[in-house]
């Protein structure tokens, strides 16, 4: 709704105006298209319709300089997938206490991963898509207050961040249907040194995490009938003993000539049904030919099931029932482990120094299908920061 | 003698002069106050927001041409070694994210030259020529 929109909005140039603030505005949009190639294959929301309404978007942020070391800033997004509905993303205050620590407290981006935080800036990165083994998850913002430390030590930049806070937002893991998902409690650390040309990275994040997952309550609720607690507690995801962890580390490489990026990620989820433990990895190179980059990446991303030997302590054969139960619990829980592997080829095309064209073609195999693994898909769009 | 050699003298500093000219014909300046030495990697951290202070620990104030002025795209090939789309894209994953902005931007070597005869921490670029002692050069390029 573009109330909101016009409410952030107001609001910034209302305290600007207020504290006698310049505004500054900055946007970015991207407008990239995708299709599979083959006509009954579906990858990341694209099947073999040329659509582009799935990616696209459009970013508007606005900052102002409030008081001495106070500064506003708010950036709206609107979404292609989302009818283009423009949902505040960011909105925080930032408070420099000195050149090198900063204090930000609002809504602003979870910094799980190396690109998390610059994802909807198709500008700054090479790919279309960065890779998705790593960068496809939900509930990416949190309300909370963190703070920015940058260190200088000779030629190395230290940069240290820790946010806490909550969100509460719309996950996707039950197929289509959008699952509510609150993250309550989430530490983010991250580390990141950066020498010459060379950035590393390390990050780790954790949260309680409370999920409204109707197909698994269902499965809860009968365990809870037949007198197992326990196991109607272990499978219930909609209380709090939940516990997520986020590891991630990543190297970055660029001297205006080569890029190289890589990064491996582990997330463990503990007390309810979404994959257990989950590890992915990318490695990306790239040149630079004039205004050209062509660029290669394989990526991998396994998703283990969780544990179900929590289902050793029911006696079979009791009741048919039971047993049904008992089946299609382990069956649910077998079902959320993948095994899945990519490669993408694509080119940038800096045609102007603010928008780049990028063509990509990605071809994904899914390790765990006996026949039939493979879907590719072709994506092309434009990048645009102004 | 003494005509020969004041006639030597003279030539050689003419020819330090052309040679000056013809291969460093911009220079890097600061406030007359300013007692830092910097080299290119120093400079080099300052526009692109890595460092915010000079080496005595003084803060600096980058004042950075815009991008239509011919001399803004010589310092960033020469003195940040990027191109424009890569300078955008650096800036553009810092300004989205809240993690830092660019340099303030001008529209002309005498604005930069203004700003930096009147604010100790500032830090510009012009032409040598545009050189007087309201300025101080401490590189050229």
């Amino acid at each position: 709704m573009f109330k909101y929109l016009r409410i952030a909005l107001y609001t910034i140039a209302a305290i600007g105006i207020e504290a006698h603030a310049e505004i500054k505005f900055n946007g970015f949009a991207t407008f990239t298209g995708g299709m599979t190639t083959s006509d009954d294959k579906e990858l990341w929301g694209h099947d073999d319709t040329l659509n582009f309404a799935q990616d696209s978007l459009l970013g508007l942020q606005a900052s102002a300089d409030l008081a001495d070391n106070l500064s506003a800033t708010a950036q709206i997004i609107s979404r292609g997938e989302n009818q283009w509905d423009a949902k505040l993303a960011w909105a925080y205050v930032t408070y420099e206490i000195n050149d090198n620590i900063k204090i930000m407290a609002g809504k602003q981006r979870t910094p799980y991963y190396a690109y998390s935080d610059f994802l909807d800036v198709g500008f700054a990165y090479h790919w279309i898509y960065p890779p998705k083994s790593v960068y496809d998850q939900g509930l990416t913002s949190l309300n909370g207050i963190g703070t920015l430390i940058t260190h200088q030590i000779g030629s190395i930049e230290s940069t240290f961040q820790f946010i806490f806070g909550n969100e509460k937002d719309y996950l996707e893991i039950d197929g289509p249907n959008m699952n509510q998902g609150e993250i309550d409690n989430m530490t983010a650390t991250n580390w990141s040194l950066g020498y010459h040309d060379f950035t590393f990275r390390l990050s780790y994040n954790q949260a309680d995490m409370v999920i409204d997952f109707p197909s698994m309550e269902a499965f809860a609720g009968a365990w809870g009938m037949f007198g197992f607690a326990a196991i109607e507690n272990r499978i219930s995801s909609n209380d709090d003993d939940n516990t997520a962890q986020f590891m991630g580390m990543s190297a970055n490489y660029d001297n205006g000539d080569f890029i190289f990026a890589a990064e491996l990620t582990k997330t463990k989820i503990e007390g309810f049904l979404a994959a257990d433990e989950t590890e992915s990895y990318y490695v990306s190179l790239g040149k630079r030919f004039g205004s050209l980059t062509p660029h290669i990446t394989y990526g991998s991303n396994e998703d283990t099931a969780a544990d179900t030997s929590f289902l050793d302590v029911v006696p079979s054969g009791m009741s048919a029932e039971l047993d049904m139960l008992k089946l299609q619990t382990a069956g649910a829980f077998a079902s959320r482990a993948t095994d899945s592997e990519f490669w993408t080829l694509g080119l940038r095309w800096n045609f102007h120094s603010s928008a780049a064209l990028k063509v990509e073609f990605t071809s994904m195999k899914d390790n765990l299908l006996l026949e039939d693994e493979t879907t590719n898909l072709f994506a092309v769009g434009v990048a645009t920061v102004f | 003698m003494k005509i020969l050699t004041t006639l030597m003298i003279q030539s050689a500093l003419l020819l330090a002069m052309l040679t000056a000219t013809a291969f460093a014909e911009n220079v890097v300046i600061v406030h007359p106050s300013n007692s830092n030495s910097l080299d290119s990697e120093m400079i080099n951290r300052l526009f692109l927001g890595k460092a915010k202070s000079f080496p005595n620990g003084q803060s600096a104030t980058p004042i950075n041409l815009n991008d239509k002025q011919a001399l803004r795209e010589v310092f960033d090939k020469q003195i940040l070694d990027k191109t424009p789309s890569q300078i955008k894209a650096y800036w553009s994953k810092l300004i989205f994210t809240g993690k830092g902005t660019p340099p303030e931007e001008v529209g002309s070597g005498a604005e930069v030259k203004a700003k930096v005869a009147s604010d100790p921490s500032a830090i510009g670029y012009i032409d040598s020529s545009a050189v007087d002692d309201t300025v101080k050069v401490v590189q050229k390029f």
